[in-house]
This record gives C-alpha cells, structure tokens and sequence, in this order.
C-alpha cells in the first residue's frame, strides 16, 4: 500500500522540551468581543465527537400521537480529548476560557458543509500533569478533556 | 383572528412543527415626554410642520411629494404632488434644500427637564439617505449647556445615539451636511428614548400572552403579555440606577411580533401587536428579568366624575357617553391626535336616561358594552379598544381537535338557567337640598380638591367655603373639582357642598323563567346605563343562548398564536364530537415552541 503524504503536509514542530506540537487545524476559538485568534491543537483520532441535538417541544395528544414543535436551530457539541499535550498547547486553551466562558468556536460544520463560528461556552476541564520540573511546575499534560457546548445563539 | 397566511394555518396542523420565533421592541422614552413639547427650527421655509413628528402617526406606507432635487424625482408615479405651494408635509420634516456652509437646527424644548436614555432618528425611508454627521446638544432646566454628543460617518437612514441625557429641559439638533448635498433634509421620525430589540436568539429567554373575551360583561376582558429576558451579565441593574433599567417606566409601549417557520427556511411574521409595561421585575439575585404589558383597556383606570348631566336633558346614544368617558379618561396614545378607540354604529341606537356613575373608565366601558348587548375588548393589533356587537354568525376559523390537543379538556359545569332578571333604573331629582359634601383642608397655597359627593349624584351644586377664596370650581354630578386659596394659612378650610341629589331606583323585571328548574342559575343583571326596556328582548335572548350552554371547557392545545378571544373554533374531544365553540381566553406559552390553553363556551 502505497502511503500518501497529505499536500500540505508539514514535519511535526517541538517545544523546549523536544515534545512535539500538535497541528491545529480542526478548531479556532475567539472572545465574543473579538481579538486574537487561538488555535486549539486537533484532538486525539477516537475522541472530538461531536453530537447534534435537536430540542423540540413535545407531548401525545388526544390520539395518543406525538406532536412536536422544534425549538431554534440544532445545537452541537464536541468532546475534545488530547492524550498528551505539551505546556503550552494547554495553558493557553484554560487560560483564555477562564476569561471566556462564553467564546466564538470555528468548526467544520456537517450539515452545511463548511467552517462556521458559533457562540459556545466550555464544560468542566480535566487534565492530568506529565511530569514536574524541580520546582514542580508540570512542563506537559496528559489525558486532558474539555467539552464545548452550542449556546444556541 | 391575527391576519396569517394559510401557509401559517397549515404549518401550524401539522405533526411536527418548525421553530417559532419572537421580536420584541420597547419603545424607552419617559412617558408624556412629547405632551407640551416645543418645536423650533432655524429652517424656517421647510416643507413640512415641526409639530407633526410628534401629533400625528405616520402613514404606511410613506407618502412621498415630488421635489426638485437633482436624481430625486423618478417619474415613476410612485410620487404625489402637493397640491398647493403652501402644503405641508406631514408628520414628517423636510428642510429647505442643504449646503456646506449652514447647518439645519432643530429646537426641542420640553415642558420640563427629563433623563432620557438616548435618541433615535430615522431620516429619510423614501430613498434611504441621511447626513454626513450631526450634534445633539442637552440643556439643563437654567439653560447651561450639559451634555454635547457629536456622531460622524453616519451610515444608514437610522441614527441611534446611546448617549443618556440627565435633567435636560432643551435639545438642540444639529444636521451638518446631507448626503447627497444640496438635497433637503429629511427626518420621518425621532424618539426622545431607544428602541429596546429582543430577539429570541440574544436576550429573550421565554414569553407568555393572555387574551380574554367576557361574553356577558361581567368582568373586564384582559389582554396580558409576559417576557423574561436574560439578565446572566446584569444588562439590567436591579437598583436601576444605570443602564436601560434606569430610564424604563410603566406605560411604555412594548410591540411584539410572531414568527413561524412555516417551510423549512421560510419563516413568516404576523402583524405587531400593541402591549403596555404594567409591571418590570428586576431582582437582585436572578438572572432573568420579567417584564409584564398589559393593554390600554386594563390601563384605563382613571376614576370618570366629568358628567354635566341634568334631569329631563335629551336622552344621550350610549356611543356620546362612550365617547365621553374616553375623551375624559387617561388612555394611552402612542400620538396626541391618535383616536385609539373603535365604537361601531350599532352604539348609536341605544339610549340612556341615566347619569355616569362614579368608576373607573374601564369598568363604564363594560358596563356600556353590556347595556347595547356588544362586546368589549381590545383589537389584537393596536390595543384600540373596541366595542361591537357579538357576530354571532361568523365562521370558525380554527379546528382544534384531538390532533392538536395535549391534555384532555377541563371542563365547568353551569347550573341550568332558571330565570333572568333585568333591572330598568330610573333617576329622580330630590326637591330638597342637601349636603352632599364636608371637607376640611390646610392649605399653604392655592390646591385643586377632588371632592367626591357623599350621594352618588348631584345637580345644582353650590359651595359654601370658610376662611379660603375659591378660584375656579367644576361641579359635575358626581363630583366637584375646586381650586382653593386659604385666607389665613394658619387655619383650617372648610368647604360645604350643596345640592338636589339624584336618587337611582332600580326595578327588576323577569324576563325569562324556566319553571321546571327548581333550583338553577338566576341571573341579574344590574347595570346603571339601562333605563328603559328597549333593548330587554335581545339582551335577553343573548342571555338565553350564552347560558344554554352550560359547558365551558379549557382545552391544552399546541398553541395558535393567531387565535383571538370572540372567534370561533371547531373542536372534539374524547369527551365529544366536532362541535362550535367561541374561544373566550387564549393562553399561548412560549419557549422557542409554542404551547398553550385555549378556553371555549
């Protein structure tokens, strides 16, 4: 089987510790209020689900037969995991949702078939350091999750 | 029923449902804020009267006059011609044509100092242009120039300035070039306030609306809208010191308007409709705000006491009394010269002896709608309040049945109608005179006095006053109103009211009698404006049908937001088969979807 390189293939980038730097070409986020522009390093290959959920206004009627009304637009969400991650990749993701629950998420969206930026806010974190340094500040993570939820605006 | 397409109607039977939506303005400005307004301008051969912005509603859709300005005038037909060189334009303002070198100033001077929360201008729609760059200048109550806000590289025919201007007694506009120049300057409307916009996708969190009809007037129908809207970043301040919470007050006109998504993508909107801020509720520790409208009619609360009326007078149509107590009352207008009221015809052939009692305008209203044998409510679009006789021959427009039920119905059961008691009130003048009032006042300066007689009429009113000059005096036949001066202020006032009081006497008269019912309903209608037995045989008749049905039933249903209190539905149930029935209350809850309850008789 012959292996393709992808067209825009570029060779893996390191940090100061010689870990190596994910791409990051799935998802950008951006402070409601505009600004800079984070790139959030592509997920592992089995995590990023993404879900789609239609809310709806429902109930039997006389008949005993569903009737149902959708409320807005169908809302996504995406569960990101990242097996290891270098220091930075992930501070600078905890430390703008810390001043940006609520944020622009740019994904590629299924349905219309095209990148798209809609208003998300972040669910819990979690993360686990890879190894401290002699003053024990980690200088990687490891089983870092964060989901990121459709507000629905 | 709200004018929707059959589009909507069908979309709404259907099993699945796509999204509704809801838009909702609130029109921020202080109320009576245009009432003694003022209007100058330095442009003094414009095309147009000041005044007129704020008196009269706009047309829709707008007029326009040809003019001269250079690419204006399309030969389309789409323009009309003034008819003389001295018309006006109106209710909008045009300038004289525009130039570089001197700016259009308009004066606003208010009849005392206000804190508005910003101004809107909608310049020219006809052909969307505006100026370059304007000023607004605020003056407090001593003429000190108090606030300056300059706006620059306008862009669009709607300028909205966030600004608040505090204590400002006068507001000086500035249009600093137009675009194009040379072509007059335009405004079609300006509001002393903003436009609040909530859309259910930014602020709106869930909204609910209740619309009542009484089919025997004995209570006063209501029209209720409920919005709450988010307030997680505390855009409303619940000491409402800052921001919009600061400048909302009652009686501010909230319009909403329904939407539906009637084919995927395609969504529609029904007509605006007219509601009015009864209540704001802001608290402290939550993060939604409630915000509550009701209609003129339930604002129509003012106490009615300016009857003239004297025994023997020609007998007045119930339309002149209702015109009357309207003209007198304190109903909301959105415009001086608006006549937010519809009275039909049919008002013109009942006729009263009686004098207007002492209640509230609202409650005279019902009680005139019961005496012609109409109903009272207010139109679905406007607010206007409205009173017309019952059709009641017109078509259902909806079918609610089992597939458009959520709950099995609630049903009330009437007792059986036993008999019906119409009461005729005659009114007699007394020959003797007599007190009717006795008030005792400290006055530091001269006061007007509501007096309330302690009858509840009375002609020939005299005043006998102690130690207080009186300087002017109204006497109607339920009260006086008297503007009072004490002589020494260190004493008391004391004022002495006389008259012949008017006595109401009212008889019962059987109308209607069920001798098979023992024991059943006995229904008595007890109403000071009918005082001959004209109207008894079809006031009976309304009774006799209305109360023959003795089920009324409260159904949970999908919610059809186009259905209003007086139409009639074709309903079943598992209880029963397709059957007519006049929707009495309509109870639409929103969420993003639609659900609601639906009352019929």
């Amino acid at each position: 089987m012959q292996y393709t390189i992808p067209i825009n293939y570029e060779p893996l980038k390191r940090d100061s510790f010689g870990f190596p730097i994910r791409p990051a070409t799935m998802f950008t986020m951006q402070a409601e209020s505009g600004g800079p522009i984070i790139a959030i390093p592509n997920p592992d290959t089995d995590s990023a689900d993404g879900l789609i959920a239609t809310l709806v206004n429902s109930a039997r009627n006389g008949a005993a037969i569903v009737t149902a009304q959708k409320i807005g637009r169908d809302q996504g969400k995406t569960s990101m995991s990242w097996n290891f991650l270098t220091k930075d990749e992930w501070e600078r993701m905890v430390r703008f949702w810390d001043k940006n629950f609520f944020f622009k998420f740019n994904y590629y969206d299924d349905v219309s078939g095209t990148k798209i930026s809609r208003l998300f806010y972040v669910g819990d974190r979690t993360r686990k350091p890879f190894n401290v340094d002699l003053e024990g500040i980690p200088i990687a993570y490891v089983d870092c999750v964060a989901n990121v939820v459709d507000t629905g605006a | 029923m709200l004018q929707v397409s059959s589009n909507w109607v069908a979309a709404n039977l259907k099993q699945f449902r796509y999204p509704a939506s809801l838009h909702a303005t609130i029109k921020v400005t202080p109320p009576g804020l245009t009432e003694g307004l003022t209007v100058t301008t330095n442009d003094t051969e414009s095309v147009a009267t000041l005044d007129s912005l704020f008196q009269e509603l706009p047309e829709t859709p707008t007029l326009d006059y040809a003019t001269l300005e250079h690419n204006r005038w399309s030969l389309d037909g789409s323009f009309k011609l003034l008819k003389n060189v001295t018309d006006k334009v109106t209710p909008y303002w045009w300038s004289t044509t525009t130039n570089k070198e001197k700016n259009k100033i308009i004066h606003f001077e208010f009849d005392k100092a206000y804190s508005i929360p910003g101004v809107f201008i909608l310049w020219d729609t006809k052909l969307g242009t505006y100026p370059k760059a304007i000023s607004l200048e605020g003056y407090d109550i001593s003429g000190k120039l108090i606030q300056t806000v300059n706006v620059t590289n306008i862009a669009s025919q709607e300028t909205t300035v966030n600004s608040a201007f505090d204590g400002v007694k006068t507001i000086i506009l500035n249009i600093i070039e137009w675009q194009p120049l040379r072509w007059r300057a335009r405004i079609n409307e300006i509001v002393f306030g903003v436009y609040e916009r909530y859309q259910e996708n930014t602020r709106i969190l869930r909204a609910s609306t209740l619309s009542t009809v009484e089919l025997n007037g004995d209570k006063l129908p209501v029209h209720y809208f409920n919005l709450w809207l988010k307030n997680f970043d505390k855009y409303f301040d619940p000491k409402l010191e800052l921001g919009t919470a600061k400048y909302l007050a009652k009686q501010q006109r909230i319009q909403y308007e329904w939407g539906f998504e009637v084919l995927p993508g395609v969504i529609e909107w029904a007509p605006k409709q007219n509601s009015y801020i009864s209540e704001i509720t802001i608290p402290p520790d939550s993060q939604e705000v409630l915000i509550t409208g009701d209609s003129r009619l339930s604002q129509l609360t003012k106490t009615f006491i300016y009857d003239n009326y004297s025994i023997g007078a020609t007998k007045r149509s119930l339309r002149q009394v209702a015109e009357l107590i309207l003209q007198n009352s304190n109903i909301l207008k959105d415009r001086p010269t608006e006549v937010p009221w519809k009275l039909d015809d049919f008002l013109n052939f009942s006729f009263t002896n009686a004098p207007i009692p002492r209640m509230a305008a609202n409650t005279l209203l019902n009680l005139i709608a019961q005496a012609s044998n109409g109903i009272l409510y207010s139109e679905p679009i406007k607010g206007y309040i409205t009173i017309e006789p019952f059709e009641k021959n017109k078509p259902a427009t909806h079918t609610v049945n089992i597939y458009q039920e959520t709950t099995d119905p609630s049903m009330e059961l009437l007792n059986e109608l036993k008999a019906i008691y119409l009461g005729v009130n005659s009114y007699s003048l007394s020959s003797e005179i007599t007190e009717i009032f006795k008030g005792i006042y400290d006055l530091k300066s001269a006061q007007e006095i509501q007096m309330d007689y302690q009858v509840n009429y009375a002609t020939n009113v005299v005043s006998e006053i102690t130690n207080g000059v009186i300087l002017e005096a109204e006497y109607f036949s339920t009260s006086a109103v008297l503007k009072i001066q004490a002589i020494d202020i260190n004493s008391a006032v004391q004022v002495i009211l006389k008259g012949n009081e008017i006595k109401r006497s009212i008889s019962y008269i059987k109308t209607f009698e069920d001798t098979i019912v023992t024991s059943g309903l006995e229904i008595t209608v007890n109403n000071p404006f009918i005082t001959s037995t004209d109207n008894f045989d079809v006031l009976t008749q309304t009774l006799l049908e209305r109360f023959s049905i003795r089920q009324k039933f409260g159904i949970g249903y999908k919610g059809f937001v186009e259905i209003t209190p007086g139409d009639k539905i074709n309903w079943e149930s598992v209880y029963n088969s397709e059957t007519t029935a006049i929707v009495t209350s309509n109870q639409i809850d929103y969420n993003g979807g639609w659900s609601g309850v639906v009352k019929v008789w």
